[in-house]
């Protein structure tokens, strides 16, 4: 055997490969020790032929050809746009499904610049959850059960595909954070906001839907997933929003003490760099404010549903469905969610907690502390998230007991089934309510938006 | 060997690397963990100190890249760095000598290495010989034909003319050889 092979052979001996769980953690380890270097670095910029190479290398690899791209382009040529609009309303499982993802690929080798990638990225992830609604409505409507494997299947197959466009977007909004103005790069994280909370929105409707006809498993997990993703999607477009924000602070701080240092102090410059600042603070506020309007009536909402739970006391009804449970002896997982009294003292305490924590991001935001005022809504966010998962819980013990007191036919079931209707009602009075709110919080908010803005410029 | 496309990725990598991205630094280290820690890992035959030396070197590239010094080719370079922490370990550790640099060599002696040299060993076998060498030949051996590295690439790492890497590589060659005719 000649040398050469033997010597390959050598290179794949077992021994001399780095183990993997090693290189995650050292992984980890070093790229946190070098981010906090990375600030140092910024000051180093590209010199003007490696700024043309990158652009000119950008411009090659997107146009170097690939056989899916290039069937995708020949696609949306070659076929009538008959077909291409027919292929729009496909989902997966049907004929149409893959000319709609070839299109969708097309459309993508024809993004040039990573914001317009982005936007792409954005656009096919509302396709997904439109595919989802579309899967959800399938599924009311049938009981045939081959049908509904195919259902899960499609769905589950909508969910990979809009994770990796929720990866894209994530990734893609760090490429434009480097490549792009601030400005551009902090409306394109608010654009990303925006779907984030339409998403969530819709999941929450979708779940709605999917808990009444309690059929399928896979949905649920699907929507958990989306949620999930959602977040995170939500949670890099307002931290690269805030980086954006606090680079560019920082340059004109450096330019600033530069420009004294060499004794040539260009009035326009400045001024022009104060505008942009000016805007970017202004898009980021504003940010931020909508992330924590929207907290706070999730946050009314939940002590809403809180008291109605005390004032029904709803919390013996629980604890005796979960007797209920005990007795039969049924899995948690999957099973009837389990809730304990004290659960009902802890979600009051906690919904207090949150709209404090709240509270403080608000004070931070009108201080100009945009980062901690974001730490503070995650933390706002982790309370929330707690709170609504017991009160779900609470609403399916309540819903199961209900169901299993119908069955028995007694005469107490009367009492019982009032409950579930009454949270129902507690819903429309939650949302009367809170269209009552808004109607008062509009002009405050104002106020504190143009407060915080004001404030963060004069520092 | 590498495609366009993954040539092209690495440029771009490499731009972004030296405009300060520390995500693209990520992306380095995935692509040649692997590789230094092999090179490591074949020096210092030690699984604990390999990880360490290897976490090291990847520190060090980019303490280099911090200080805003010139970087005109990165797997060279990470490579050097790797070379250099082996040899401040050892120097540390007083284990072994540092190998022999700048040997004198002549070019006249540098024949056509490339040519396939048939020797009928089994791979621990090879590895054994390989140890048998003296640690400069070990070092080209390794570069040449498991890293599958140029000329160029491996005279910019040893820090030596490309014409003494030829002599040296057909050097460690010919003792290779000769070593495993001894085994046979």
């Amino acid at each position: 055997m000649s040398l050469e092979k033997q010597f390959a052979k050598l290179k794949n001996l077992e021994k001399f490969q780095a183990n993997q769980d090693w290189q995650m953690t050292s992984k980890y380890d070093l790229m946190s020790e070098i981010h906090s270097q990375a600030r140092l670095m910024k000051a180093q910029q590209l010199s003007s032929a490696e700024k043309f190479d990158l652009f000119v290398m950008r411009f090659t690899r997107r146009l170097m050809p690939s056989v899916s791209k290039m069937v995708a382009g020949l696609l949306i040529v070659v076929m009538g746009s008959g077909v291409s609009f027919a292929a729009q309303a496909s989902v997966p499982g049907q004929a149409l499904w893959p000319v709609k993802r070839s299109i969708e690929k097309a459309e993508l080798t024809l993004a040039f610049s990573s914001v317009t990638e982005t936007e792409v990225h954005i656009k096919h992830l509302n396709k997904r959850l439109e595919e989802i609604n579309k899967i959800v409505e399938k599924s009311k409507v049938t009981d045939e059960p081959t049908r509904l494997a195919k259902n899960e299947k499609a769905i589950k197959q909508v969910v990979q595909h809009l994770e990796k466009e929720a990866v894209a977007v994530d990734q893609n909004l760090k490429i434009v954070k480097e490549d792009t103005k601030p400005i551009e790069v902090v409306n394109l994280a608010k654009k990303v906001t925006e779907v984030a909370k339409e998403a969530k929105k819709q999941v929450g409707v979708l779940e709605g839907q999917v808990a009444q006809t309690d059929r399928s498993v896979v949905l649920k997990e699907a929507l958990d997933n989306v949620k999930v993703i959602n977040e995170e999607v939500n949670r890099t477009a307002v931290d690269v929003a805030i980086q954006v924000h606090e680079e560019i602070v920082a340059a004109k701080v450096e330019k600033v003490a530069k420009e004294i240092l060499e004794n040539h102090f260009d009035q326009a410059q400045t001024v022009i760099d104060d505008q942009e600042i000016e805007d970017v603070t202004k898009a980021v506020v504003e940010l931020i404010f909508e992330d924590i309007n929207e907290l706070n009536d999730e946050i009314q909402a939940t002590k809403e549903k809180t008291e109605i739970i005390s004032a029904e006391n709803i919390g013996e009804a629980v604890t005796k469905a979960n007797s209920v449970v005990a007795d039969q002896e049924l899995p948690v997982d999957g099973g009837p969610a389990k809730v304990e009294v004290k659960d009902i003292k802890e979600i009051k305490e906690q919904s207090g907690e949150a709209q404090a924590t709240l509270e403080q991001a608000k004070t931070l935001l009108e201080e100009g502390s945009l980062k901690d005022a974001v730490a503070k809504v995650v933390e706002t966010k982790k309370i929330q998230e707690k709170t609504a998962t017991v009160i779900k819980n609470i609403e399916q013990a309540v819903q199961e007991k209900a169901v299993s007191d119908k069955a028995e036919a007694s005469a107490t079931s009367t009492v019982q089934q009032i409950k579930p209707i009454n949270i129902q009602i507690s819903s429309t009075t939650i949302e009367k309510a809170m269209i009552n709110d808004e109607d008062a919080l509009v002009g405050e908010e104002e106020k504190i938006k143009e407060e915080a803005i004001t404030d963060i410029l004069k520092q | 060997m590498k495609s366009l496309k993954s040539n092209l990725k690495e440029k771009i990598a490499f731009l972004k690397l030296k405009s300060g991205d520390s995500e693209a630094f990520g992306f380095f280290y995935d692509q040649y963990l692997g590789q230094i820690y092999r090179f490591i890992m074949m020096k210092v035959s030690d699984q604990q100190v390999a990880e360490d030396l290897t976490q090291d070197v990847f520190l060090k590239t980019w303490q280099h890249l911090v200080d805003q010094k010139s970087l005109s080719h990165f797997r060279a370079f990470i490579f050097r760095v790797a070379r250099n922490v082996v040899i401040d370990h050892y120097r540390q550790s007083g284990k072994q000598n540092i190998p022999l640099e700048h040997i004198s060599e002549t070019v006249d002696e540098a024949v056509n290495i490339d040519k396939k040299l048939e020797i009928k060993v089994e791979v621990e076998q090879l590895l054994q010989i390989l140890q048998k060498l003296k640690p400069e030949y070990q070092e080209i051996l390794v570069l040449r034909f498991v890293e599958e590295m140029s000329f160029d690439e491996i005279a910019e790492i040893l820090q030596k003319d490309k014409n003494n890497v030829r002599v040296t590589l057909h050097r460690a060659l010919t003792k290779l050889k000769q070593l495993s005719e001894e085994k046979i």
